[in-house]
């Protein structure tokens, strides 16, 4: 078994090796930045976290803040829970992506098939496999979590055994939620089809980060109740004497406290915790692995309800333009990894709505009033939401299509008919939603008419725009070899794209709302002026990316 | 087997091709007629699928030009493609459309009116027994299916012009002899087919002319008759591996055996 896995860890070894040494120069830079961007982050952070021990140690002797400290609590009893609340804190975000780890390279992995055909055993693959994805996960340990608790142990004046303590610590800790999270994958398999729990894991994975985005959101708002001197203790409460995290914790104290019953004890429990899980996840992968990855076959199909499509052609749209359209707006329901990518720009819609809706500050009580600074604020932020949705629909708009690219290839079309299909995709966004969030506007502001006319035109307007851009640099930087949705936009198309919409949303409302704010003093024709400067910028923000997106397809080899 | 005449469907004038300094196809020159089944035979990596992706043009060529019937596929490529219709070796296609959708959207991309794409489909969909499957999603097919509904999908526009990159590989016989029979039909009703093949028999039986090509060039092309009067061998296999070196292999298998 053994041999095995050396066998398939040396070559992904030796692969890693070549994509280094075969790769253009810029990638071997980069790499070698982002290695020395590693070792400022870690010194910076050994160097930091000894700062706040020392300098906390210092505070609460002083005559002046001892008062406070006394409220916060015993500090030794904080610095003694302190291990254990960092090794729990990184052992949970460990375990909730080990799941989504295991299925990717236990059962989704491309050279899968070509390894368990060979005379190997299963556990070697499962083994190989399982330790190739512990490097991630020991690269955050060691350059996060090991120099912060380094610089803790040598402010509080740890002897050498805590030190050589937190090596075999932190190169166990992965072991177990790695263990868990396999396990509870290999079971999972044999209910769930793998790439189907791939793409439910994916909209979990982007409630997950929805749900972090409205808790940052909601911050402010609730640690001026949370965050007290008696937080710190409440804290303590978290310090779980039945973890294994804390019994590794309690290992680093007791070996830099040279206790040597207690060192025992805890590392036993420790390594049993940590080793016999993971020993029960390899004796139990032969079965269990293996069941999974032969259940994988076929598992890509599914029926759908037939559609009535009319003798006289499908609603607005004929032609290829409407045939584009229509295929992408039947895909993007059904696959679910791309639906993950728009629930975040959705939710944050549905989130600043609520917002809206139930902070007073954004509520008007003049019926017809002149336009303020906030109303132009929600424009902006409905402007904001809608420009989310919209980079990710037009952005990936080509990309999307992935290897399916050589039909609009290959089609007699020009390449201004698929640019055209794609720009209305990306458009959508501030058609449906951006109606929404006028009609909100009319709701809690009451402007007059002409002022709500005029928040809707903009919205319209600006949607042309963004759309334009979005959709030219996505196909002016089209990526079609993804493997995952989040892979689909090419750097150069994410980065320009992003800054131009930015500068254009901000010149758009500048040209709109400035006169609004001037326009009493200086007159009526700056008001015309404005727009008409809106129009202008709009047509150039259409017309120049989809040229560049056009003369870029006509190039593309396939 | 019938031969094509009058003006050629498929023109390549000095086709060549590079890839960062290293040359895959070297200057090719061929015409194919309606009415005839032509065979793009070669080794592995001798330039056959960058040949016709040049010809159909999802490949700038280097130089060289290709026409299909008498457009020009890169100067004016909307008129030379509504000819044309293409089935890859792995066709890749849209997962979560299914045989029906997938028509549909083809259809809307050469401009087919709705209803004739679904009486088209329909027929398509029975001829390849894939009507029973006609309304599940594309990502569960096999690659047999596949390639039946890719090839489905190229005939519903009628075009004049087929390519097929080893259209039989992977099917069973039952749907390869389809196939082949199908590709007859075709050329009988005047449309020039394209094929390339690692299977010799196939090229033997169905093509009316073939062209060798190997390293990038063309090395030999004509009917199958004046293949013979240049060479010792009787079978294609053999006129093959002589014109393409193969002959020693013999030894390697004799080695290994």
């Amino acid at each position: 078994m053994l041999g095995g896995t050396w066998t398939i860890l040396r070559a992904r070894a030796q692969v890693a090796r070549n994509t280094f040494w075969r790769g253009k120069i810029v990638r071997k830079i980069l790499t070698v930045l982002l290695l020395v961007l590693m070792i400022g982050v870690s010194y910076g952070l050994y160097r930091f976290s000894g700062f706040v021990v020392r300098g906390l140690r210092i505070l609460a002797a002083r005559e002046a803040t001892r008062d406070l400290f006394a409220q916060i609590g015993s500090l030794d009893r904080i610095f003694a829970a302190v291990p254990s609340l960092t090794l729990t804190s990184f052992a949970i975000p460990m375990l909730l992506s080990s799941v989504s780890f295991a299925l990717s390279t236990l059962y989704l992995a491309r050279d899968l098939e070509s390894l368990l055909v060979t005379p190997v055993p299963v556990r070697s693959v499962f083994l190989a496999r399982f330790l190739e994805g512990l490097v991630p996960t020991y690269t955050i340990l060691f350059v996060l979590l090991a120099p912060a608790l380094f610089g803790y142990g040598q402010a509080l004046g740890y002897g050498w055994g805590f030190f050589v303590a937190l090596v075999v610590v932190l190169l166990f800790l992965p072991f177990l939620p790695v263990s868990v999270g396999t396990l509870l994958t290999m079971l999972l398999v044999r209910v769930i089809p793998a790439k189907r729990l791939r793409d439910v894991l994916t909209v979990i994975g982007g409630l997950f980060g929805l749900v972090v985005y409205i808790g940052s959101q909601s911050l402010n708002r609730v640690a001026r109740n949370l965050v007290t001197p008696t937080t710190a203790e409440q804290l303590l409460r978290f310090d779980l004497p039945f973890l294994p995290t804390s019994w590794g914790a309690r290992l680093l104290i007791a070996a830099g406290q040279g206790d040597l019953q207690q060192v025992l004890v805890f590392g036993l429990g420790y390594g049993l915790a940590t080793v016999g899980l993971f020993v029960v996840c390899i004796i139990l992968a032969e079965r269990l692995y293996y069941h999974g990855v032969v259940s994988m076959a076929g598992t890509q199909g599914g029926r759908v309800r037939r559609r009535r499509v009319s003798a006289s052609g499908a609603g607005l749209f004929r032609g290829p333009i409407g045939a584009i359209i229509r295929k992408d707006l039947r895909i993007l329901p059904r696959d679910l990894q791309q639906l993950s990518q728009l629930l975040f720009p959705l939710a944050i819609a549905a989130f600043w709505v609520w917002r809206i809706l139930t902070d007073t500050d954004f509520t008007s009580s003049d019926l017809g009033s002149s336009p303020t600074v906030v109303d132009y604020g929600l424009v902006a932020t409905g402007i904001f939401v809608c420009m989310l949705i919209a980079s990710h629909l037009g952005l990936t708009g080509l990309s999307r299509e992935g290897k399916n690219y050589w039909l609009l290839h290959l089609a007699p079309i020009d390449p201004w008919t698929t640019l055209w299909a794609k720009w209305l995709i990306a458009w959508l966004p501030f058609g449906v939603v951006g109606t929404l969030f006028v009609a909100l506007i009319g709701l809690l502001q009451r402007p007059s008419p002409g002022q709500l006319l005029q928040d809707w035109l903009l919205f319209l307007l600006t949607g042309v725009g963004v759309a334009g851009i979005t959709a030219g640099f996505g196909a002016a930087f089209p990526r079609f070899d993804w493997q995952q949705p989040k892979k689909m936009t090419s750097a150069r198309a994410g980065c320009i794209g992003a800054l131009l919409y930015f500068i254009y949303t901000a010149l758009m409302l500048g040209c709109v709302a400035g006169p609004t704010f001037l326009g009493p003093r200086l007159g009526a024709w700056l008001y015309a002026a404005g727009w008409g400067a809106a129009v202008l910028l709009t047509g150039l923000a259409l017309w120049l990316p989809l040229l560049l997106g056009a003369s870029r397809l006509r190039r593309l080899d396939v | 087997m019938t031969n094509g005449t009058g003006q050629p469907l498929i023109t390549a004038q000095g086709l060549r091709k590079e890839f960062n300094g290293k040359v895959a196809v070297a200057g090719v020159d061929l015409n194919v007629y309606g009415g005839e089944i032509f065979g793009f035979l070669g080794p592995n990596g001798a330039g056959k699928t960058t040949t016709i992706k040049m010809l159909i043009g999802l490949l700038r060529p280097s130089s060289g030009n290709a026409f299909i019937g008498t457009h020009d596929i890169h100067a004016h490529p909307i008129p030379a493609k509504a000819l044309l219709g293409y089935v890859p070796d792995e066709p890749a296609l849209p997962d979560k459309l299914t045989a029906r959708e997938f028509f549909q959207f083809v259809g809307g991309l050469y401009r087919i009116p709705p209803a004739h794409v679904e009486r088209r489909g329909t027929e398509l969909l029975r001829l390849f027994d894939l009507q029973d499957h006609a309304d599940e999603l594309l990502g569960g097919f096999s690659h047999g299916m596949r390639q039946k509904t890719a090839l489905a999908g190229a005939l519903l526009h009628d075009p004049k012009v087929l390519f097929l990159d080893e259209p039989t590989v992977g099917l069973d016989p039952r749907s390869a002899r389809l196939i082949k029979d199908i590709l007859r039909q075709l050329a009988a009703r005047g449309t020039a087919v394209f094929l390339t093949t690692h299977i010799l028999e196939i090229a033997e039986r169905l093509c009316d002319r073939v062209a060798i090509i190997a390293g990038g060039r063309v090395i030999a092309a004509g009917s199958l008759n004046e293949l013979r009067q240049g060479s010792t061998g009787q079978s294609l296999e053999d006129i093959f591996l002589s014109l393409t070196g193969g002959a020693e292999y013999a030894e390697i298998a004799e080695v290994l055996a």
